[in-house]
């Protein structure tokens, strides 16, 4: 503090600041103290989450690190902080019953007295307090006092300890298991196997299509499929996902050009069959192939057509598997077959051929009378213009159309094949002449050089500048080849033969393109009957569900035999089928049938079917059986108990076991399904019926056991 | 005389004038020692007890003590100003002339006893203003100086309170202290039994003269106070004003009005003179909290709440005390 009057006031100022000292010391303990409890409280914290494991031993020490900061942080504060030399005076004053004489005789030499007099009380006041000095003792000024937070410190200290000696459960031990969240079985396992079965006959039409996309999400629905057995997914999550596939489905939903494509070369090979004279009709006789394929492009099939194509190249590598009047009698069903193949659209055609009649009877009226009214002049000028109209709008259409171009790209293939297949059958006849008379092979040489020029130049003409650089391109090739050929003999492939190899391809791509659609489709079907299938499905009865899945495997276990093995006994199980069939529908009239068999084995069969067929689970869906105890008059006719032979059950259960899944009852079924399907295609049958249908056709469908 | 010897003889004199007083005055030793401080501060104290304490006879002790003229006046509701202050009288001379002449009150002594002040109508109470404050008395046109020292005793009879006229808050303000006699304890009254029930009667002496006194009043008003101890006492004050920011919770709660600054004046004069009877030439914490109540409780007026629970202001400047810190935070 400032003395400002030079007066002597230093033992006064001396013992303030040795109290001050004391003060400070004090005050760093108590601060250090308090600030202690919360460092140990930090470290105990610490500790915990070091042993539990939660932090390594770095961090640890560093928050050690950081406890030991704030106790010297603490002290520090504590001593810092301002101590007022007056009030440290007027301590001592009050510690010594002093009445204030330290603490004014400081705070006087702050002052300049106002008077003489004044200064002499100074003086005087100062001397009375400098005589009070030798008698302040700090201790009792400042009595040492135990800082106010020592209890909690050792209180925590003490837990630190103790947490120190502890070992706590690391964190890091395994956790328990996730709880298994098992939701309601929302599909019962029957109708889980049929879609699974579905799906798996989706999968075979794709065996050899490559489209990883539709491969993919059926994956996905066969794994949806798999989380609804193991019951890991909800209703709601199950339809989300269904809707979620559909959508994926309609995004990656290929090109309806192969169908188109297909639709076109079936009415194509239609309008051929009307037009087929007899020698052509015995060609297609003679060769398979050419049947086959022209049977599979009828039905729509353009994946078997370009199997059957590739056949027939195989068969034309080698001259002498057909004749050269065969191969040139075949080169011209398939030159036929390429003017049928129009790619220009239907309607179009029939309107453009509707104004070209119109304009030509005109033209015809016009030569015949010379002259034409009015009216009919400008009749004739409409059609003409409506006719020029229609053809652009053909060759537009067709331009436009995907298939119609693919569909030009075949006429055009299949020309060149009628043309390959026509210089082979030449060759052939020459090769043979030659073979014949002795001759060898300079003038073939030149011979088929000329024919390619001549090809080249018609195949500019014919198809524009591209289709015409393409058709030099391949002449060229095959000119070449042909000279290898004339060189070389039999020993290399034919141009027809490679040309319908080409064919083959294309069809076959489109063949692919098909089936992909088709797999599509079906599995959008598949989507939408899985969601039926919830719908109509049973669910929560785990034990009925239970029986019906045993009964449903057991039913296609029995079902599944080998082809072997039915056809061995297909006449047994027909038989067999038709006595089972008479049983369950009506068990009386089979007891009058099957006297024989007795009454106790008819009535068996009758019960036993139909407790499976008739009264199952399923068909509940079905409503209940009419009532007609009010017109009925039962009757029972007992049969006599046969001692031979087996019983109706046991016919029919020693016939499933043997299978009864013949060929011609696949026949059969494919048959009614595909009726089934197209009627399901045209009609608007409401989805659950459409369900039940296909249900049905899918229980009875003909298995073969893998 | 250094100031040193000044302090020793005037506290040796001040122990006198107790002990003179204390011969006729058995304990009391407060009222006595305030009543000194007032004389020595040159300022006015009302005294409050019943009949019968000695009121009287410690004014007329101090009087004998200190050399001073005494006068006794008993205040009743009949009473004229000019009964205390004194009339004009037409006087016929020896030559047979008349002419007024001013005839003085009794308020022209050194020491007055207001006795049973409040019994006195307000006007007449009032003619007690300038004397008191002014230490001179104005009858018509003349003004009289009143012989130093002057001092009022004001008693207060706190029973009998019909028919009184409290003294209004300005004239309350005039005192420089409120005292309260206390019924004496048992030993103390076996002391006043046999000073004053036998024939052995105690004669007091004068122990100091009057220029001795004003010497000892100059002395004391030039004790230095330090600006802490002012501080102190200022905090103290402030304390007892409600609005203010040091008011305590029941200075907020009870008090209408706080001390006013004269208040605060009070307290600092008093507590030098406390100083320098306890033989100090500065003032301390202490003296400060010995006059605060007596200076302040007269000064404090109570509101309706503190009036109807019957709170004492005493409590009430006790209570800013013991939360006032001696050092300023």
């Amino acid at each position: 503090m400032e003395n400002r009057n030079n007066v002597d006031i230093a033992p006064i100022q001396r013992l303030v600041d040795r109290l001050a000292v004391r003060i400070r010391v004090q005050r760093a303990l108590q601060f250090a103290t308090t600030a202690a409890v919360f460092a140990a409280m930090l470290v105990m914290l610490v500790l915990v989450l070091f042993k539990t494991g939660w932090i390594d031993f770095a961090v640890f020490l560093k928050f050690t690190g950081v406890a030991f900061a704030i106790v010297m942080g603490g002290a520090i504060m504590g001593a810092a902080r301002r101590l007022d030399p007056i009030a440290l005076a007027q301590q001592i004053d009050r510690s010594h019953g002093l009445h204030d004489r330290l603490s004014s005789a400081l705070s006087f030499a702050n002052q300049q007295p106002a008077s003489d007099e004044e200064a002499a009380f100074f003086a005087a006041q100062r001397e009375n307090a400098l005589k009070s000095v030798h008698l302040v003792d700090l201790k009792k000024a400042a009595p040492f006092e135990r800082p106010s937070d020592i209890a909690p410190l050792v209180f925590f200290l003490c837990m630190g300890g103790l947490l120190f000696m502890v070992k706590p459960v690391d964190h890091r031990q395994p956790l328990p298991p996730a709880p298994v969240i098992t939701h309601q079985q929302i599909l019962d396992s029957a109708t889980l196997e049929l879609e699974r079965d579905r799906l798996e006959q989706i999968k075979e039409v794709l065996e050899d299509v490559d489209d990883p996309e539709v491969k993919e999400i059926l994956n996905e629905m066969e794994e949806l499929l798999e989380k609804v057995e193991n019951q890991e997914i909800s209703e709601k999550e199950f339809l989300e996902k269904l809707d979620e596939l559909e959508k994926k489905l309609d995004k990656t939903q290929g090109d309806t050009s192969a169908e188109d494509l297909a639709e076109q070369l079936k009415e194509a090979v239609t309008d051929l069959k009307k037009d087929l004279d007899e020698e052509e009709k015995k060609l297609i006789e003679e060769e398979p192939e050419v049947k086959e394929m022209l049977e599979a492009l009828e039905s729509g099939d353009m994946k078997q057509a370009s199997k059957m194509l590739e056949r027939l190249a195989k068969k034309l590598e080698n001259p002498e598997n057909m004749t050269p009047e065969k191969l040139e009698k075949l080169a011209k069903l398939m030159e036929k077959f390429a003017d049928k193949v129009n790619p220009d659209d239907p309607k179009l055609r029939e309107l453009a051929k509707k104004h070209e009649d119109t304009v030509k009877k005109l033209l015809e009226k016009l030569d015949k009378n010379k002259k034409l009214s009015d009216r009919d002049k400008k009749r004739l000028e409409r059609a003409q213009k409506d006719l020029k109209d229609a053809q652009q709008k053909m060759q537009q259409s067709t331009a436009q159309k995907k298939s119609g171009r693919q569909l030009k790209q075949i006429q055009r293939q299949t020309e060149e094949l009628s043309k390959k297949m026509k210089d082979q059958a030449k060759k052939n006849k020459d090769n043979m002449a030659r073979e014949q008379g002795g001759e060898k092979g300079k003038d073939g040489k030149s011979g088929e050089k000329g024919e390619q020029k001549q090809q080249g130049e018609d195949g500019e003409k014919k198809d524009g500048q591209q289709q015409g650089k393409n058709g030099q391109q391949q002449d060229g090739k095959s000119g070449d080849d042909k000279k290898q050929d004339g060189k070389q003999g039999k020993g290399k492939k034919s141009e027809a033969s490679k040309q319908a190899s080409e064919a083959a391809k294309q069809l076959g791509a489109q063949g692919d393109k098909q089936r992909s659609n088709q797999a599509r489709e079906e599995a959008k079907r598949q989507l939408d009957d899985m969601r039926e299938s919830l719908k109509r499905g049973n669910k929560g009865d785990s034990q009925k569900d239970s029986k019906r899945g045993d009964q449903m495997k057991d039913f296609m276990e029995r079902s599944g035999k080998k082809d072997s093995q039915n056809n061995d006994k297909q006449g047994k199980g027909a038989k067999q089928g038709e006595e089972s069939k008479s049983g369950n529908q009506d068990g009386e009239q089979s007891n009058q049938k099957d006297g024989k068999q007795g009454s106790e084995s008819s009535k068996n069969t009758s019960e036993s079917e139909n407790d499976q067929a008739g009264q199952g689970e399923g068909d509940k869906q079905l409503g209940n059986e009419s009532q007609m105890d009010s017109q009925r008059v039962d009757v029972k006719a007992d049969g006599k108990q046969g001692k031979t032979g087996e019983s109706k059950s046991e016919i029919i259960k020693g016939a499933s076991e043997e299978g009864f899944a013949s060929r011609e009852y696949k026949d059969v079924y494919s048959d009614y399904e595909d009726v089934v399907e197209e009627v399901m295609e045209k009609e608007k049958v409401p989805k659950g019926y459409r369900y039940y249908i296909k249900r049905y056709f899918q229980l009875i469908k003909p298995r073969e056991q893998e | 005389m250094s100031i040193q010897e000044k302090l020793e003889t005037y506290q040796r004199d001040c122990g006198r004038i107790r002990e003179e007083v204390g011969k006729m005055i058995v304990g009391q030793r407060d009222v006595i020692d305030g009543v000194i401080v007032c004389i020595l501060a040159g300022g006015n104290v009302l005294l409050e007890g019943v009949p019968g304490l000695g009121k009287t006879m410690l004014v007329r002790s101090l009087a004998t003590a200190l050399g001073l003229d005494f006068s006794r006046i008993q205040f009743t509701p009949d009473l004229m100003p000019t009964d205390i202050l004194g009339t004009t009288m037409l006087v016929e001379s020896e030559d047979g002339k008349r002419h007024f002449t001013f005839e003085k009150g009794p308020i022209f002594a050194n020491m007055i006893l207001a006795d049973e002040i409040n019994r006195a109508t307000p006007k007449t109470q009032s003619a007690m203003l300038e004397a008191m404050q002014e230490k001179s008395v104005t009858i018509g046109k003349q003004t009289y100086q009143l012989e130093q020292p002057f001092f009022v005793l004001a008693t207060q009879n706190p029973l009998e309170q019909e028919g009184t006229y409290p003294l209004p808050e300005a004239q309350l303000d005039r005192f420089l202290y409120k005292l309260f006699m206390k019924m004496p304890s048992l030993e103390e009254m076996h002391t006043i039994m046999d000073r004053t029930t036998s024939s052995d009667t105690p004669e007091l002496e004068r122990v100091i003269t009057k220029e001795k006194l004003l010497e000892i009043r100059a002395f004391a008003r030039a004790i230095p106070v330090a600006p802490h101890i002012q501080d102190y006492a200022l905090r103290i004050m402030y304390g007892s004003h409600p609005e203010h920011e040091l008011a305590t919770g029941q200075t907020k709660q009870y008090v209408r009005f706080g001390a006013s600054p004269r208040g605060a004046q009070t307290i600092l004069l008093t507590s030098k003179i406390r100083a320098l009877m306890d033989g100090r030439d500065n003032v301390s914490t202490e003296d400060i909290r010995k006059s605060a109540v007596p200076a302040l409780r007269h000064r404090v007026i109570l509101n309706f709440e503190g009036e109807a629970e019957g709170i004492q202001t005493e409590d009430i400047i006790e209570s800013i005390i013991e939360r006032t810190p001696e050092q300023k935070k």
